[in-house]
């Protein structure tokens, strides 16, 4: 048996001694003796004469102890699977710009054309929807208003609204990402006609903080309105959800807890998320790049609001799973489209001619092929040895396609685009099994009669309730066998 | 009463063993807040469930939750990592 590249072991002063397999993304927990035989096998001890032990198949089901070529093959289908996923032709996924004019002059805005007036000319809106009819395949169609600001540009969602919904197509996950100065309530009230299922509005902090950043073209404040606005949303019958972005960096960062809480007293029992954004600068942006979190501060940001607050992001802790995913740049039919008919395939490029790879205007829609593959295949990161062989691969899955261009194909060397999972894993895991026992003392503590429960010998941790309610199941009845129950 | 006092509660009964043993020992739960009042822990089972309730929105269901619409796959589980807002 071989011990897999993508194992973690390690012993935690606080929460204990551990097995992560990124891979299978698992967590096993470990007693000391069971800590003892993995650290074994990593160094090359060979434990197969124990297959019939509960904790050997559970090592081999886990991907953590594997046959000779296993993990390859492995790999093999999680490439395939990846590449089903980017050539998939089901799904048009599309970012529209109905404008890329703004309303705002945020300092650290990476798009660069917010004083152009120009939206979307009628000929390119019906170029649009014959474009979409030669995707004879698509069953569903997927939106996402953006821009600039795509509320200047208002009647042109609502009019290709209508004609996307003429298509006959599925329509769903329609989002809307707006500055919510111009969410007024006459346009709140249409959401739910347009299927918008989401709303993000982004803000900068409290008013102090925000309008010395979020502010319009001639420079006067906009976070009154804009909560004006988030109220109105709140109080109506939107049925979807409204999600606040809350920019954060070194200037902001200390505000952001505060402006959460009022937030969500303020809007209790509403569909409002809140979280915080990181501010990255990549392009050349009038901001002083020094003021960014780094990715370590940002890490540590996150781990610090779950430590002492008790907030986690959506995404919570533990790690996801990304070896198979895809966005709308890695994925053949994931377009950004832009006022004049142009296409893009990431957010970040919008403005940038150098970064188009198409128009819808053309016949052969894509003009850039090399940069359209470049983004699909070129950034794969099954095609790199080093991240083939990074113990985090599963769980990072190349990271940002966008920054790994710029990495790859720009000379912007300086880019990490490496999730930070590479160097902070164990503090995401520590974080992650603080929150477990946190639930776990929670759960005991309110039920009448119960007791803390007996330290197993080891037990896989999972973030799925079913499979964690599973696996304790498991280890409670296991508990009979003499290798499982801690001595 | 307060939610800060409960976050402080459990963040004892997970580094004290002797304090959890003693808590656990009562066997029901509102003798077991009592307890913990005595101690210094003022808090009700509704702020108990509150510690846990963000964790079983968030991080417990992660698989559930499936992230955000609109983060993109680079998100490292935190959100907003992305400079094109997602």
């Amino acid at each position: 048996m071989l011990w897999s590249r993508y194992n973690t072991l390690f012993r935690s002063k606080k929460t204990g001694r551990f097995c992560y397999n990124s891979l299978s993304n698992s967590l096993i927990e470990l007693d000391e003796k069971h800590y003892a035989l993995l650290e074994g096998c990593r160094q090359g001890q060979d434990i197969s004469c124990a297959q019939d032990n509960r904790f050997f198949v559970r090592l081999r089901e886990k991907h953590i102890l594997l046959e000779a070529g296993e993990e390859e093959g492995l790999l093999l289908a999680r490439q395939c699977q990846r590449q089903a996923n980017c050539f998939n032709s089901s799904t048009l996924g599309l970012t529209i710009c109905p404008t890329l004019a703004c309303n705002f002059r945020c300092p650290y805005c990476f798009e660069s054309s917010q004083q152009s007036g120009k939206c979307m000319s009628t000929e390119t809106q019906n170029r649009l929807i014959d474009w979409i009819k030669e995707f004879t395949a698509i069953k569903h169609l997927s939106v996402v208003w953006y821009g600039g600001e795509p509320l200047l540009a208002f009647d042109t969602i609502c009019s290709l609204t209508d004609r996307f919904l003429a298509l006959g197509l599925s329509y769903e996950k329609v989002g809307l990402i707006t500055n919510g100065y111009l969410l007024d309530r006459e346009k709140i009230r249409q959401l739910n006609e347009l299927k918008i299922d989401s709303v993000q509005i982004t803000l900068d902090g409290p008013a102090e903080v925000h309008d010395t950043r979020r502010m319009l073209a001639g420079g006067d404040p906009t976070f009154a309105r804009i909560m004006e606005n988030v109220a109105a949303l709140m109080d109506s019958d939107y049925a979807g959800l409204c999600q606040i972005r809350i920019n954060v960096d070194k200037n902001n960062f200390e505000s952001f807890l505060g402006l959460r809480t009022e937030l969500l007293e303020r809007f209790k029992g509403k569909k409002l998320y809140v979280y915080p954004g990181h501010l990255n600068i990549l392009g050349d942006q009038a901001y002083d790049s020094c003021c960014c979190l780094n990715t370590q501060e940002w890490v540590d940001f996150h781990l610090e609001l779950a430590r002492r607050h008790g907030m986690l992001a959506s995404a919570g802790l533990h790690p996801s799973y990304r070896l198979d995913s895809t966005c709308v740049a890695t994925t053949h039919q994931g377009f950004v489209l832009g006022p004049e008919g142009e296409l893009y395939k990431c957010w970040d490029d919008v403005g940038r001619p150098a970064l188009v790879v198409g128009t819808i205007h053309r016949q052969e829609s894509i003009t850039n092929p090399v940069l359209w593959a470049r983004y699909i295949t070129g950034v794969d990161p099954f095609n790199d040895p080093e991240c083939r062989n990074c113990t985090v691969l599963p769980i990072c899955g190349g990271g940002c396609a966008h920054q790994r261009l710029l990495a790859k194909y720009h000379g912007r060397k300086e880019i990490q685009y490496c999730l930070p999972y590479k160097t902070r894993l164990i503090d995401f895991l520590e974080g992650y099994i603080d929150s477990v026992r946190t639930r776990d003392i929670c759960t005991a503590l309110l039920q009448p009669g119960s007791t803390p429960a007996e330290p197993l010998s080891w037990r896989v941790i999972s973030p799925d309730p079913a499979l964690h309610a599973a696996d304790r199941a498991g280890e409670v009845t296991s508990q009979i066998t003499e290798d499982h129950v801690a001595s | 009463m307060s939610l800060e006092q409960a976050q402080q509660f459990i963040e004892r009964m997970k580094t004290d063993e002797a304090f959890r043993t003693k808590i656990m020992a009562e066997a029901d739960v509102e003798a077991r807040l009592n307890l913990a009042k005595v101690e210094g822990y003022d808090c009700t089972v509704e702020e108990i469930k509150s510690v846990s309730s963000e964790l079983s929105d968030a991080d417990l269901n992660t698989v559930a939750a499936g992230g955000w619409v609109y983060s993109c796959y680079s998100c490292p589980g935190l959100g907003g990592t992305c400079s094109s807002y997602c």
